[in-house]
């Protein structure tokens, strides 16, 4: 035990700050000793302390219990992956635009007048496209009636062909398109077979062209001017059948006085 | 060197490195000076032996952060100091103010004439056990604490002021005047 100061003198200011005596009367009278049991409680809790942790054995159920989680989350995932793939816009657009050629087919006697209105003319040129199946049927009557007439409209329609790749471009020349089958049309007049074959493509091309007009910002006027031209070739019965086509996509535009 | 032979922080140390006889040979070093302290200033047997219990197994579970920054002495009286005065706030907040507002300063003549001697002697040394506890129980508690922590402890001024939080020369007027105090309860005894 360490000294705390050592003195002689009695006076309390400079009383030792240990008193031997005093000291010796304590430890005299110092027996208590803390109870066994609770000395052997704080050992124990000492020694559960530093003791390694047991093994803690786990049930089975439990040890599955992670694999089983993440099998189910895998699960989940592909399901909800593939119900949304089934169910996905794309899936939805390409299954209404394979329905869209049957109206279209409803109509046999206007082959290349389908229903369109204003902003579509995309849907209009699939449509169109894709209505060759129904050209033949439609094609066929109408074909026989034309093909006596001097002006086979249907023969002209496989020299448009070349135009059609080019749906969305400016306008073509209208002239120089309308010319073309103009020349070609007597030099196949006579073979009706190869006309037959050639209606329906040839059917879709103008309509497919008309379409592509229309998405053009100066369409209307190029529609209009062409129908002029026929009018003026002398293709009466195609130009009034152009007017018809344009009151139906532009039923709010004022025609010409000409054209009325 | 075996455990036995380690001082104080050797011992820990080795406790804290998961030797389990360490903490038993310094259990067995300190748990009667402990006890005996926590007696005296309780002066309640079982609240004694509750806060014994609690202050080993503080200490117990503060063996990983255990430093040899001062003796092992002083770190287990500065718990056991913290843990008493934690039970007198939630016990009686009064006591804790007796504890902080006791002056230092208190001359023996703030103190009653010590009690008559009894004659048997049979009975002189539970007597003798009786008067230290009664003059201890007299002493204001920093007062006691000063000379309990000095006398069980064994701990130097320094050691002391480190385990209350206060200076030297306070810790040192306080032993002063309990050693006065107890001199004068205690004077036919020595």
């Amino acid at each position: 035990m360490t000294e705390l100061n050592k003195s002689s003198q009695p006076n309390d200011s400079n009383a030792p700050l240990r008193d031997a005596g005093l000291s010796r009367l304590y430890r005299s009278a110092a027996d208590e000793v803390p109870p066994a049991a609770l000395d052997a409680a704080i050992l124990q809790a000492a020694r559960d302390a530093v003791a390694p942790p047991a093994a803690r054995v786990v049930p089975w159920w439990k040890r599955l219990l992670v694999p089983a989680g993440v099998a189910a989350t895998m699960l989940f995932a592909v399901m909800l992956t593939l119900t949304m793939e089934r169910h996905s816009p794309d899936s939805v657009e390409v299954s209404s635009q394979k329905a869209e050629p049957a109206p279209a087919a409803a109509a046999p006697l206007s082959p290349a007048q389908p229903a369109v209105s204003k902003g579509r003319a995309d849907q209009a040129a699939t449509a169109r496209e894709t209505t060759p199946a129904a050209m033949p049927s439609a094609a066929a009557p109408t074909e026989k009636k034309m093909k006596a007439a001097p002006l086979v409209r249907d023969v002209d329609l496989p020299q448009a062909m070349p135009v059609a790749p080019a749906p969305a471009t400016a306008p073509v020349s209208s002239a120089d398109r309308l010319a073309e089958p103009a020349t070609k049309s007597e030099s196949r007049s006579s073979s009706d077979g190869l006309a037959a074959e050639r209606a329906p493509a040839a059917a879709a091309a103008p309509a497919h062209e008309f379409a592509a007009k229309r998405a053009t910002p100066r369409a209307e006027l190029a529609w209009l001017e062409e129908i002029r031209q026929l009018r003026q070739q002398g293709r009466l019965e195609e130009a009034a059948r152009r007017v018809a086509e344009f009151r139906r996509a532009y039923p709010d535009y004022p025609l010409p006085e000409d054209l009325k | 060197m075996s455990a036995p032979d380690l001082p104080d922080e050797g011992l820990m140390l080795a406790y804290q490195a998961g030797d389990v006889s360490a903490f038993e040979r310094l259990h067995q070093r300190y748990r009667s000076k402990l006890y005996r302290y926590l007696v005296h200033q309780c002066n309640d047997v079982r609240l004694a032996e509750e806060l014994y219990q609690d202050i080993w197994l503080r200490v117990v579970n503060a063996r990983a952060d255990y430093e040899p920054l001062a003796k092992f002495s002083t770190w287990l009286f500065r718990i056991a100091h913290h843990r008493l005065i934690d039970h007198y706030r939630r016990s009686a907040r009064d006591k804790v103010l007796l504890w902080e507002s006791a002056g230092d300063e208190n001359g023996i003549e703030d103190f009653p004439a010590p009690a008559a001697l009894t004659p048997p002697a049979q009975l002189e040394r539970l007597q003798l056990k009786m008067r230290i506890a009664a003059a201890l129980a007299e002493l204001p508690e920093p007062q006691r604490e000063a000379f309990l922590m000095a006398e069980e402890g064994g701990m130097s001024l320094e050691e002391i002021a480190k385990a209350t939080a206060t200076g030297r020369e306070t810790v040192k007027s306080r032993l002063r005047y309990a050693l006065s105090k107890l001199r004068h309860s205690l004077k036919d005894l020595l």
